[in-house]
């Protein structure tokens, strides 16, 4: 049974990776930042043919990945998969970048870079052992900027970046080390399109498969895939589930 | 070396003003303000007042000591992944403020290396691409501002110390071994008439990368 360990799982992206490795038959560590949202984690997943284990770990706070990769150990007795999917509370906020604080640049940092690095650095070992599989939710922003959402892409074209070298660097180790760049309707997107009715449609009408993906149902296999079995030889790439939105990425 | 002119557009600086700044040997600064004066540019030590033109270098020799990425500490992290970005962010801000109302060109120059990773350089890759997004946005955000803003990413082993194994390259051809390809690449991208260049990434390593 192969486990994975995903970040930010309370909702959208995060909880749409922990069904479908849950469906998938893997054993699930759903990470969230709260407490207020274990229960409800974990009450959706008391059935099935795998085990999912809620916990709370804020990736900003040090030692609580230690934490939760030491449980993530001691109750299944691996890891072969882990998921950095957690994002600030902030990153779809709107932000005029040339007066944005340094404040509002801590708060992604803190998450998607800093929490990026203390996560991996606390299933190192865990996944060396495995020759297991690191996988970090990117963003199309983070590949063609973003006008409205600068510090955001900022973060996010950072991680590609991370992929590539600590791919480059744990390669021989036995480790991929992917990048997953979805665009996803969310719980956040919802109540845009809710606020905004016209905005739905005038969005899908440029992506060209028409609709934002679904949490579990598209961008969920995708990972599923990067770190299972049939993507043993791929690592430092960055897959792009847009729907066609993105075509020309490469740099 | 021929400076020129395309349909009447001069290609070099008309004794516009330029200030060049950042992190990087001096040897390297020094072989872009040779070029730029060459071109005709001024260039000013002062960026108080902003002149229009802002050649911003990240080109840290401390960014390219290799070190695993468990020995990255976290005072490690913050100097090489996020101090940079904040940085790039702070200088790019000063930019909008003093140049919105009549338009600016920033290059800024980092090494190629980003684009493919290295191994034993993941927080300073890591920084590296995090400033190029951020250079990517506002050139997005701030065009109809006329402010373009271009990076130029040099081909690692022409800025780094002695080249290592992470940082080899396979060109098609050989730049030489000075700093004026680097320096005509950023002179180029300044010119007056590259206005199409704004967002982009000029990878002047000699074709090592080809991309995209």
């Amino acid at each position: 049974m192969s486990v994975v360990l995903v970040t930010g799982s309370a909702r959208g992206v995060g909880r749409g990776l922990v069904r479908a490795f849950h469906r998938a038959g893997w054993s699930v560590v759903a990470t969230v930042r709260s407490d207020d949202a274990v229960a409800d984690v974990a009450a959706e997943f008391v059935d099935g043919p795998t085990e999912v284990v809620a916990l709370t770990a804020d990736v900003t706070v040090p030692g609580a990945l230690d934490a939760a990769i030491e449980s993530t150990l001691a109750r299944f007795g691996r890891l072969d998969a882990f998921i950095h999917n957690a994002v600030s509370v902030r990153s779809s906020e709107p932000c005029a970048v040339e007066s944005a604080t340094v404040e509002l640049w801590e708060e992604h940092a803190s998450v998607s870079l800093r929490g990026l690095w203390r996560g991996v650095r606390a299933a190192a070992d865990a996944l060396h052992d495995s020759q297991g599989a690191v996988v970090v939710l990117t963003s199309p922003a983070g590949i063609n900027g973003s006008s409205n959402n600068a510090l955001y892409g900022a973060v996010k074209g950072g991680q590609r970046a991370f992929v590539r070298s600590l791919a480059r660097e744990w390669g021989p180790l036995g480790v991929r080390v992917n990048g997953l760049a979805p665009l996803a309707r969310t719980e956040a997107l919802d109540r845009v399109f809710a606020n905004d009715p016209g905005r739905e449609a005038a969005l899908s009408s440029i992506v060209p498969l028409g609709r934002f993906g679904d949490p579990a149902d598209d961008i969920g296999p995708a990972a599923v895939f990067l770190c299972g079995e049939g993507a043993r030889y791929i690592t430092g790439q960055n897959l792009v589930v847009s729907g066609g939105r993105l075509t020309g990425t490469s740099t | 070396m021929s400076t020129g002119s395309v349909r009447g557009v001069s290609a070099g600086g008309e004794n516009r003003s330029v200030v060049v700044t950042g992190l990087a040997p001096p040897w390297i600064r020094d072989a872009i303000v040779d070029r730029l004066s060459h071109d005709g540019w001024r260039v000013v030590a002062d960026v108080d007042p902003l002149p229009e033109a802002v050649v911003l270098l990240e080109l840290d020799d401390a960014a390219f000591v290799e070190r695993s990425f468990g020995e990255t500490d976290e005072a490690t992290w913050e100097r090489l992944a996020e101090a940079p970005p904040r940085r790039t962010l702070a200088a790019l801000q000063r930019v909008h403020a003093a140049r919105r109302a009549d338009g600016g060109v920033v290059v800024l120059v980092q090494p190629a290396i980003a684009l493919e990773g290295a191994a034993g350089l993941v927080a300073a890759t890591t920084g590296w691409e995090a400033q190029r997004q951020l250079a990517k946005s506002v050139a997005r955000r701030w065009g109809h501002e006329k402010i373009r803003v271009t990076i130029v990413a040099a081909a690692p082993d022409l800025v780094a110390p002695p080249p290592t194994d992470a940082l080899r390259t396979q060109r098609a051809i050989a730049p030489g071994d000075d700093l004026e390809v680097l320096a005509a690449t950023v002179a180029l991208v300044l010119r007056p008439d590259a206005v199409a260049l704004t967002g982009s990434t000029i990878v002047a390593d000699g074709g090592a990368l080809m991309l995209p």
